[in-house]
């Protein structure tokens, strides 16, 4: 009996103390970023390719209603979160807040995710040749360029960073002027390299990029986005020239241009600036200067706009003090995609840029635009500022809650009580994002 | 061995010798039980002598005394010591009466060991069984705990069936860690996971300013615990009583042991308990007329008799609730055994909501000889809640939410079987007659136990303590919105979701310790432990969500859409742990040990970190010098101690997101930004105390005061966005709890007929972040607006901040409340100013009468919910004056106009006195039914009286579950229950 003590305990020492050493775990749950530093294969790299196409849809959702609310082109009057009629009709803007922080850190998540697969491209071991790694750095760039550009319009004199490839070591913020010069910087060295890039992508372009999927094509994009900023530049014969080398075509299709897509399988995500038509906890709503300043029989209106009905009712939505009839129907259904530049705009563009140049041409592209929407020749003053009071009219109406009355207002320097209705006393101009709190750690 | 075991026998040899020579007197006999059981291995002992002998399997012995006559002294583990006067030789044979008191209260200490209550250093709170259930039914352990030990800070986070509890011992411990105490039962490693549903998909409540997923209002799984199972639960409070579970310690430790049989007759006991459940509290209508119909765009010319009162119909309802069980345990010669088996429904206050619960438990223990033993604990629970759609959400669609928006005028009842859809974004009626929110887990936990024997003489014992413990748990969540609700009718919504959630949890835990105890001939005792130990959990998650439903079904397969989450949870902890006990003749008692950790969790899975510990305790009253004086007992004691909390497994990962776009896959960067340098918290406690009692102990005090702090602290801090992430976790920060704690225990009355006995309780706790690396941040909660918790250098770690309105404050005002000018004020602690138990018992003949009064004082809880009634013009209280200053506008209208601008009005005292338990028994005479032993009958109540000024449902909610630093927000929850029972024990 004895013997067999010492053997147990024998046994169940040399168990219990042989000393252990435990094994690192590897995340089972993702990669991790790192791991696409150094040699990634060409499937790494394609992942990191579609990985960015995806991302840039991110709260798209946050960006655009955003933007959107502080032009008054519609209101959030759903009450589920009231900082949207609060916070951000009134300011001033919480720095830490989600409507400042969460479109901005989405961008700048796109900028990051371009800027993983240039550094992946570039050690990696698929053994890429050049013109391939050209055609991914051209795609990279763009994408990047096109992030910074939204952003660079959120912050507006509060400045954005160009510079954010070193985590531990960001590059300073700088002002409006020298983001939009870094943004035409990126495009032209994008450009550069789509012009030296082999004939095809080397990764899946979604279906969104129908027309604009290999490096040629997807140059006039790059171009597009080129042309946008140098409007924001005040550089009207930039504009001209790079419109030249985009899809801009005054007899062509107002809704041809890149898009995001959107779906409802795996990790797919939805548009959600889609709402469900007449249904409450839905109701975006558009202002109703918006329906009442509309040109007779315009068809954008019947287009963009739902009269909101309860139980087969017209009803006025109100909510914290604000009321309105329409609800916003830009979008059909919950997969709609969501341009990121389309051919109604680079026509306003042109004719904006030709306005000093050569009114007339202004006055044509006016008029595709206007004929379009079934309101008619421009018969008005053709003077730089009505020119003007007009191309913001149809922006207005044709790019309603795509981003732009906001910002162009303020570039036009009318971003002012004239331009934006305060339906309540303590409404307020808001015309920058601050910078997000985070910016200063 | 064999040496010394020749060498104790000589001595025995020598030692008896003399009673050879002198002494013929011989005393042979049995010892049995009251029922006539023999009682193996008891001691007999000539009293006043060393001379003594231990019965046989049989319960028979024979002692030899020199002189007649003599008193024996009979006395065995479990049994009351009988003394028996003997005046000659022969046959005495001696019954003993089973007693639970005649073993002298013992604490945990070790991993492996324990020591007497009066040598301990630490305030250690251990709550009896009778203590737990005895005075009123509880549906689970979590709830069972309230208010029954001091330094305790336990919050409800719903009223939902099932559980979710959120507890903290001694104060804030950690900012971003899971605050929740560790719960070891019979030597395992308990999970108390609380895994949400992803219902985000339909709530959208981290759609706008949180994106945490943890608003699901989830159930945590200590609730699958059946508290009637539990013989005896401490609770080591913090480091210095905790430091042997180390790097899982900072939180505390709950140790529950469950039943175990006792020798004696076998007993079969059977109870029955009908519980009645109704809402604490309910808020009722708004006081409308007309006017304010209208005003909200309600029908003209509204009959006022037929408002709806939708809240009363949701709420306001009694439950039935059934719990059975049924329990046999005993134990003959070398086995023991307990079985339970405890069955309980439990509907809630909402149809189509309950908790049904069955737990089946048999406990096994086994002497194979007198040096090994095996212990075995199996427990095998099956349960389900259905839990509802509760909580914040950012569509209108939870029923809380969508019921502050509900208008009384409204009709939402089903028209042809089909509901309308209702102003208010969802029906409430639709919501909870067609949605299912449901966990389901199938449980089992499991030990076995063995003890070696390997050295056993008088002054030297050593023994190996071989321990496994195994805990496993299927959770099956599922929630169906069917197609039918009114907010997915529309082609183009998600047109139905159905959701399935299963986690696999897998933990086990292996040990090996050698316990050594030396007795010296000076008076010096050693009781020597050291062992080491492998921890392995192993958590796996798969949420799959189908949306597109086709028609009415609710099979994933049968839809549009599917997509599928998972998450694995690795970890592995191994280490070793070694302390000794210095004990010198009960009159000082100190200890030192130390426990070494390592964690796959650490950045470096084998950086070893170690956590010391070290305590006195004096029993002053054990010195001559003391004599006779009005303490009976003073023992002064100091701990000190050293524990951990490890950071959370992917803290050090810069991960990839899955992302899919037209067909194909990609990936792209999360927001936490790995830190490969991330290490444990570290928690440091220092607690001195004393303890003493008067009149022969029939008072007794326990005053205890600790300094706990927390180095290293894990923050979750933000980095610049345009990195492309949002956070990282560092070791920043510093975070220092003080506090007091005091019990009183006293036996007023005793004697046959009546008895009194009285326990006081009262406890506070004062935090304060003493470092903090990053800059100051606010944390918990939605926004600075809506009321959150601001962590900055030198403060409270619980204080909340809020915004203001300037025009209310002269200059001079703001510069004082807001002196570094960021817009936020202090407005309130959720600390308790001080909590406070009182617990009484009464006996009189057959009745027993206990009550538990708790009162909380102070701690401010942030109130959404009022908020939300505001803004939709609901508030019950919404017509009532007193709130503007300016005696213009109603309660409501003045909140709402000031809403998300003076957060003021949405930070709350959440104060309270509860009865928490009360019950009273009546217990049958014996024999009064025939074939049974004993026949108890007794009402009980939980909840039953609720004092609180807050205005809502109950000052206790927490949107965000139970592990976060802001467990005190209430945004439209699941409202509290309090119950009345019915209870008939019968044993056999």
């Amino acid at each position: 009996m004895k013997n067999i003590i010492y053997k147990v305990f024998l046994f169940c020492t040399v168990i219990a103390f042989t000393s252990c050493e435990l094994q690192e775990i590897d995340n089972p749950n993702a990669p991790s970023v790192e791991s696409f530093g150094e040699g990634a294969s060409q499937a790494d790299v394609q992942l990191l390719a579609t990985g960015l196409e995806a991302v840039m849809r991110n709260d798209l959702a946050f960006h655009y209603d955003t933007e959107s609310i502080l032009g008054r082109e519609y209101y959030d009057l759903t009450g589920v979160d009231p900082r949207y009629t609060g916070e951000l009709l009134k300011g001033p803007l919480d720095n830490n807040g989600f409507l400042t922080t969460r479109a901005f850190a989405a961008w700048y998540k796109a900028v990051k995710s371009a800027n993983i697969l240039i550094t992946a491209v570039e050690n990696s071991q698929a053994g890429f040749d050049d013109a391939t790694k050209n055609s991914y750095y051209g795609f990279a760039r763009t994408m990047q360029a096109y992030a910074l550009l939204m952003v660079a319009n959120r912050q507006f004199d509060n400045g954005i960073r160009l510079d954010v490839a070193d985590p531990d070591n960001l590059g300073p913020i700088v002002g409006y002027t020298e983001a939009l010069a870094g943004i035409q910087a990126i495009l032209a060295e994008g450009l550069a390299n789509l012009n030296n890039s082999s004939d095809s992508f080397d990764f899946a372009i979604s279906s969104g990029f129908a027309g604009f999927d290999t490096p040629a094509t997807f140059i006039q994009f790059n171009r597009a986005i080129a042309a946008r900023t140098a409007l924001y530049q005040g550089n009207n014969t930039q504009v001209l020239q790079f419109l030249g080398n985009s899809f801009f075509d005054l007899a062509g299709d107002l809704n041809n241009g890149p898009a995001h897509i959107f779906g409802l399988t795996g990790n797919d995500i939805s548009n959600a600036q889609f709402h469900v038509p007449n249904q409450s906890g839905q109701e975006f709503m558009i202002h109703d200067s918006w329906i009442a300043d509309a040109a007779e029989g315009d068809s954008r209106v019947e287009e963009k706009s739902n009269l909101f009905l309860v139980e087969d009712v017209p009803t006025t939505v109100t909510f914290d003090g604000l009321s309105a009839d329409y609800q916003i129907a830009l979008y059909d259904s919950n997969i709609d995609p969501v341009y990121l530049i389309r051919n109604e705009e680079l026509i306003l563009i042109y004719a904006e840029a030709q306005i000093d140049a050569n009114p007339a041409l202004a006055v044509t592209a006016i008029n595709v635009i206007r004929n379009a929407a079934g309101i008619g020749d421009y018969t008005g003053a053709t003077d730089s500022t009505s020119l003007i009071e007009e191309i913001l009219i149809q922006r207005r109406y044709s790019l309603l809650a795509e981003g732009h009355r906001w910002v162009d207002l303020r570039r036009l320097g009318r971003l002012n009580a004239t331009y934006i209705p305060l339906d309540r006393s303590g409404d307020n101009i808001i015309n920058a994002f601050p910078t997000p709190f985070n910016e200063g750690l | 061995m064999k040496q010394n075991n020749l060498t104790n026998r000589i001595f025995l040899f020598l030692l008896l010798l003399p009673c050879f020579v002198f002494a013929q007197n011989t005393i042979t006999g049995t010892v049995s039980t009251d029922n006539g059981d023999p009682v193996s291995f008891a001691n007999v002992i000539e009293k006043g002598t060393t001379n003594g002998t231990t019965t046989d399997i049989d319960g028979t012995y024979s002692i030899d005394v020199a002189n007649l006559p003599v008193v024996l002294v009979y006395s065995s583990l479990g049994f009351t010591t009988v003394e028996q006067s003997v005046s000659s030789a022969g046959a005495v044979n001696v019954s003993m009466a089973e007693s639970a008191q005649s073993l002298e209260e013992v604490v945990v200490t070790g991993l492996a060991t324990s020591t007497k209550r009066s040598n301990a250093a630490n305030a250690v709170a251990s709550i009896k069984a009778e203590e737990l259930t005895g005075v009123t039914n509880q549906s689970g352990l979590d709830g069972a705990l309230y208010g029954k030990f001091n330094g305790a800070e336990i919050k409800a986070n719903s009223g939902a069936p099932g559980g979710g509890i959120s507890m903290r011992l001694r104060g804030v411990t950690s900012i971003f860690g899971d605050q929740q105490p560790l719960f070891i039962v019979d030597g395992v490693y308990v999970d108390n996971s609380s895994i949400g549903f992803g219902n985000n998909i339909v709530s959208q409540a981290a759609g706008g300013g949180n994106p945490s997923s943890n608003q699901d209002d989830a159930s945590n799984r200590i609730a699958d615990i059946d508290p009637e199972d539990i013989e005896n639960v401490e609770i080591l409070k913090g480091a210095s009583a905790a430091a042997q579970y180390g790097s899982r310690a900072a939180g505390g430790v709950v140790i529950i042991t469950t039943k175990r049989g006792k020798r004696g007759a076998p007993k079969v006991t059977f109870s029955q308990t009908v519980g009645v459940r109704s809402p604490t509290r309910l808020l009722g209508l708004r006081d409308w007329d007309q006017s304010e119909i209208e005003a909200l765009g309600g029908p003209a010319n509204f009959d006022l008799n037929g408002l709806r009162d939708y809240e009363a119909e949701l709420f306001d309802h009694q439950r039935i609730s059934f719990t059975s069980r049924f329990t046999t345990s005993g134990a003959a010669e070398r086995t023991d055994y307990f079985f339970g088996v405890t069955h309980k429904e439990e509907p809630g206050l909402v149809d189509n909501t309950g908790y049904v619960k069955s737990s089946v438990r048999l406990n096994i223990g086994q002497k194979f000889t007198d040096w090994l033993d095996l212990y075995v604990t199996s427990n095998y629970i099956n349960s389900k809640s259905d839990r509802g759609f509760f909580n914040n959400g950012n569509a209108n669609r939870t029923v809380g939410y969508a019921l502050a928006f509900t208008y009384p005028w409204e009709n939402l009842s089903p028209v042809d079987g089909v509901f309308p859809s209702g102003g208010a974004g969802s029906n409430v009626l639709e919501t909870v007659a067609i949605t299912t929110n449901r966990e389901e887990i199938n449980r089992f936990i499991g030990s076995a136990t063995s003890n070696l024997k390997l050295i056993n003489t008088d002054q030297n014992r050593l023994k190996l303590v071989l321990q496994g413990g195994f805990d496993q748990y299927t959770l099956r969540s599922t929630s169906i919105f069917p197609r039918a609700l009114s907010y997915f009718r529309d082609p183009t919504s998600l047109g139905g979701v159905a959701i399935s959630g299963s986690t696999v949890n897998t933990n086990f835990n292996l040990s090996a310790f050698l316990v050594h105890n030396l007795d010296l001939d000076n008076g010096l005792s050693f009781t020597t432990q050291f062992g080491n130990f492998l921890q392995d959990f192993r958590r796996n998650t798969v949420i799959t969500i189908a949306t597109g439903l086709n028609g009415s079904q609710t099979n994933l397969e049968q839809s549009s859409n599917v997509s599928t989450q998972q998450t694995i949870i690795p970890q592995k902890d191994t280490g070793f742990f070694g302390q000794t006990e210095i004990n010198f003749e009960d009159k000082i008692i100190g200890t030192i040990g130390i426990r070494g950790d390592k964690s796959t969790n650490n950045g470096d899975a084998n950086e070893t970190y170690y956590y010391p510990k070290g305590n006195l305790a004096i029993n002053i009253h054990k010195f001559d010098f003391f004599g006779e004086n009005v303490f009976s007992s003073l023992k002064p004691r100091v701990a000190y101690g050293e524990a951990g909390r490890f950071p959370n497994f992917d803290d050090r990962f810069s991960l990839m997101n899955a992302q899919f776009i037209g067909g194909s896959s990609g990936v792209s960067p999360q927001n936490l930004r790995g830190n490969p340098d991330i290490g444990p918290e570290r928690q440091k406690e220092l607690e001195f105390g004393v303890d003493f009692g008067l009149l022969n102990n029939r008072i007794s005090f326990e005053v205890s005061s600790y300094i706990k702090t927390i180095e290293d602290l894990l923050i979750e801090t933000n980095v610049p966005s345009s990195s492309g992430f949002n956070t990282t976790t560092k070791n920043a920060g510093e975070l220092e709890n003080k506090g007091y704690e005091v019990g009183v225990n006293a036996a007023i009355f005793d004697n046959e007929d009546f008895s009194w006995t009285a326990n006081v309780k009262w406890w506070t706790n004062d935090s304060e972040i003493t470092r903090l690396d990053v800059p100051s941040f606010t944390e918990g909660g939605f926004a600075a607006s809506l009321g959150t918790y601001l962590i900055e250098e030198g403060s409270s770690a619980t204080q909340i901040v809020g915004n203001f309105i300037a025009e209310d404050f002269t200059a001079a005002e703001i510069a004082a409340m807001d002196p570094d000018g960021d817009g936020l004020i202090v407005l309130g602690n959720a600390e308790p100013d001080f909590q406070t138990t009182l617990f009484n018992q009464f006996s009189y003949k057959n009745f027993d009468l206990s009550f538990l009064w708790h009162w909380k004082e102070g701690g401010d809880a942030i109130n959404l919910t009022t908020l939300l009634t505001d803004l939709a013009g609901t508030t019950f209280d919404y017509d009532d004056t007193g709130l503007d200053p300016t005696g213009q506008l109603t309660n409501g209208a003045y909140r709402a106009s000031r809403a998300f601008a003076d957060t003021r009005l949405v930070v709350e005292d959440a104060s309270y006195v509860r009865l928490r338990e009360i019950g009273l028994y009546y217990t049958f005479p014996d024999g009064w039914i025939k074939f049974t032993d004993k026949v108890r009958v007794g009402v009980s109540g939980r909840n039953l009286i609720n004092i609180f000024d807050y205005n809502s449902y109950d000052p206790e909610s927490s949107n965000f579950g139970n592990n976060v630093l802001a467990n005190n927000v209430e945004v439209t929850p699941y409202p509290a229950s309090k119950f009345v029972n019915f209870h008939l024990n019968v044993n056999f």
